[in-house]
């Protein structure tokens, strides 16, 4: 994989993490974290990702890459949360 | 929103999503799978001396000259293959479609290769394995066996349902998008996990859903659309003037020993766009005065306007390129965006990340259609009327809704079922059976219909459990058969070594496991979950 693209990847993953533990429907931990910061981290994380993706990509290849990449994680993050939030519950 | 506008949109979401619902299941797992049909029809390809490796090109000009002077008719439309794979043969390969078959319909081809033997030309009849053309027919058509018109309609008519319960479904979800947005909530409340569940899903891909529904009523309905373009615009004469002979022509027939070497209309190719891999050379009509060589490729970097990549047009006598309107990353600005489209349909930008993302997103979009229809049914339920009234007789879940459950797991695990069992068998069944081809349908059909009809026989919970461990059986057995195969050859079935290849095993293991996952824990609900349900094995009943 080009490492630009694998750097885009990991950034946006990084950036949709801070936004989705910013929200206050998130499972991954018991509370979530400070709304504002956490969200303005996420976003420029998020520019980041673009960013390296449109190193190697072509604006629309880029675009298109960036966008399902985020609509993947948003829809993963939340099971995984649930998952994690039930596994919480049976040990305590 | 007034609620009564709601409560509106919310029985037209209902409807649309039920009737759809389980045809588009198919659609996604299948399309899902589809997404690597390349690996898949690798791993079904039995291995051969011609197969896996490819032709010089120093010697593909005097295999041309040779071919065409036995085989003129060949010269119409013939491919030269530049890149290795178990499926692909070291030579020239073009097929003849059967007279008045539908041009999206393989199963009518017929294939032919033309491979050097002693400075001459060899051409005989192929059958390559129809294993992976075949699940992408399932998603084209959502399920049924023929990529013909009538089937394309039906279709058709599916993804404009599909379209409208995704704008519904909007719709209903407004009032509460932005409170809930990344609510799952698993807990006692079973119909709001559902719901939650589904929205998740529906709402974050809405984007890949939009682009899957519109670009499908546009696939099932492109010949009209054309039909109506050339009567209204061209007055009848597209077809003359795009076709690639074009037309009638008192030209001399030109002699394909003149064309250039593949390796300089390669270079012509190149030469426009260094990030462009080109895969193959499809000559068309090399003896007529239009003659024309697609460089067919893959661009990582750009979108890729078809599903195999995309091409750009050279003259093989002149070396001039023609056309790069398809070329991916050269493309005007109009067809750059209608490219876009099926670059989105078809995932063909960004290499294997985005192969690996549309293949989750197409799965999560499968299970998008089954949750809907848990919901459906979970709203439904009629409850004990106190809590521990269900330990004794639980109430008697309605018909229509015993038959809804029934069918989404007869429908939905039968064409899980099915896909891999019909994988299973293009090893097993490769030299032992006449035609290969009709029994991958006969043996998905069979599990497919069997399994509804056992859906309905002893109810939706007790066979939601048999039919996941069917799933994990026939999909364990795809790794599995190319593990007996490596270890015991003289069974005659194959077991390739490449990435791709070995990528299907590791990806039909890891499925493997997920349903043996699933099926674990319907079991437990089903013994051990609340009895006023269609989902318990004491509420259990045939429909």
């Amino acid at each position: 994989m080009d490492g630009n693209v694998a750097l885009g990847l990991l950034l946006a993953a990084s950036g949709c993490a801070g936004i989705y533990l910013a929200s206050p429907n998130q499972r991954w931990r018991a509370a979530p974290w400070p709304g504002r910061l956490a969200r303005t981290v996420g976003v420029l994380l998020l520019v980041g990702g673009l960013a390296a993706f449109l190193q190697t990509l072509r604006p629309p290849a880029a675009t298109f890459v960036f966008v399902h990449w985020l609509m993947l994680l948003f829809v993963l993050f939340p099971y995984l949360g649930a998952l994690l939030a039930a596994r919480r519950g049976r040990r305590s | 929103m007034r609620s009564e506008f709601i409560r509106i949109y919310k029985v037209v979401h209902t409807w649309t999503g039920i009737v759809a619902g389980m045809a588009l299941f198919i659609a996604f797992y299948a399309g899902a799978i589809t997404i690597f049909k390349e690996p898949l029809a690798r791993w079904a390809a039995p291995p051969s001396a011609i197969h896996g490796t490819v032709l010089p090109l120093d010697e593909a000009p005097i295999l041309i000259a040779r071919t065409l002077q036995d085989h003129p008719a060949a010269a119409k439309d013939f491919r030269l293959h530049l890149k290795p794979a178990e499926h692909l043969p070291a030579g020239l390969t073009w097929e003849v479609h059967e007279e008045g078959a539908d041009d999206h319909d393989h199963s009518s081809v017929r294939h032919y290769l033309a491979t050097l033997e002693g400075g001459a030309a060899k051409v005989e009849e192929t059958h390559p394995s129809s294993l992976a053309e075949f699940v992408d027919t399932l998603h084209r058509v959502v399920g049924l066996p023929v990529d013909s018109d009538p089937n394309r309609w039906i279709m058709g008519i599916i993804a404009a349902l599909y379209a409208v319960a995704l704008v519904s479904g909007v719709i209903v979800l407004l009032p509460s998008l932005v409170k809930d947005f990344f609510a799952l909530r698993v807990g006692r409340n079973l119909k709001r996990m559902w719901l939650d569940a589904h929205n998740v899903v529906g709402i974050v891909s809405l984007p890949f859903h939009v682009v899957m529904a519109l670009t499908a009523v546009v696939f099932a309905y492109h010949d009209g659309f054309y039909y109506i373009q050339d009567k209204l615009i061209h007055d009848g004469k597209w077809a003359t003037a795009f076709s690639r002979g074009g037309g009638p022509s008192s030209a001399p027939p030109r002699d394909p020993v003149d064309m250039l070497p593949p390796a300089e209309l390669l270079a012509s190719a190149q030469a426009l766009s260094p990030t462009f891999e080109p895969t193959s050379l499809q000559y068309l009509n090399v003896t007529g005065s239009r003659a024309t060589v697609r460089v067919w490729g893959h661009d990582a970097t750009a979108h890729s306007p078809r599903f195999m990549g995309g091409f750009v047009a050279v003259d093989p006598y002149s070396g001039k390129v023609m056309n790069a309107d398809f070329l991916p990353g050269h493309q005007s600005a109009p067809n750059a965006v209608v490219g876009s489209f099926f670059a989105l349909h078809f995932g063909t930008y960004g290499g294997t990340p985005v192969q690996w993302i549309y293949f989750i997103l197409g799965v999560a979009g499968a299970w998008l259609f089954y949750g809907g229809n848990l919901l459906w049914v979970e709203t439904r339920r009629i409850k004990a009327a106190r809590e521990g009234e269900a330990a004794g007789i639980p109430p008697e879940q309605r018909r229509d809704v015993r038959g809804m459950a029934a069918a989404t797991v007869g429908v939905c695990l039968g064409a899980v079922c099915g896909i891999s069992l019909t994988i299973v068998a293009a090893k097993w069944l490769h030299g032992r059976v006449d035609d290969l081809d009709a029994w991958h349908q006969i043996l998905y059909y069979a599990v497919f219909f069997g399994a509804i009809a056992w859906a309905f026989r002893v109810g939706a919970a007790r066979s939601a459990v048999h039919l996941l461990w069917l799933a994990a059986a026939l999909t364990f057995a795809i790794p599995a058969t190319s593990l007996l195969a490596w270890l015991l050859p003289s069974l005659g079935m194959w077991a390739h070594g490449s990435a791709a290849t070995l990528g299907v095993d590791a990806t039909a293991l890891a499925g493997g496991l997920g349903f043996v996952w699933m099926a674990r824990a319907t079991r437990q609900r089903v013994l051990n979950g609340p009895a006023d349900s269609v989902w318990s094995a004491r509420c259990n009943k045939s429909v």
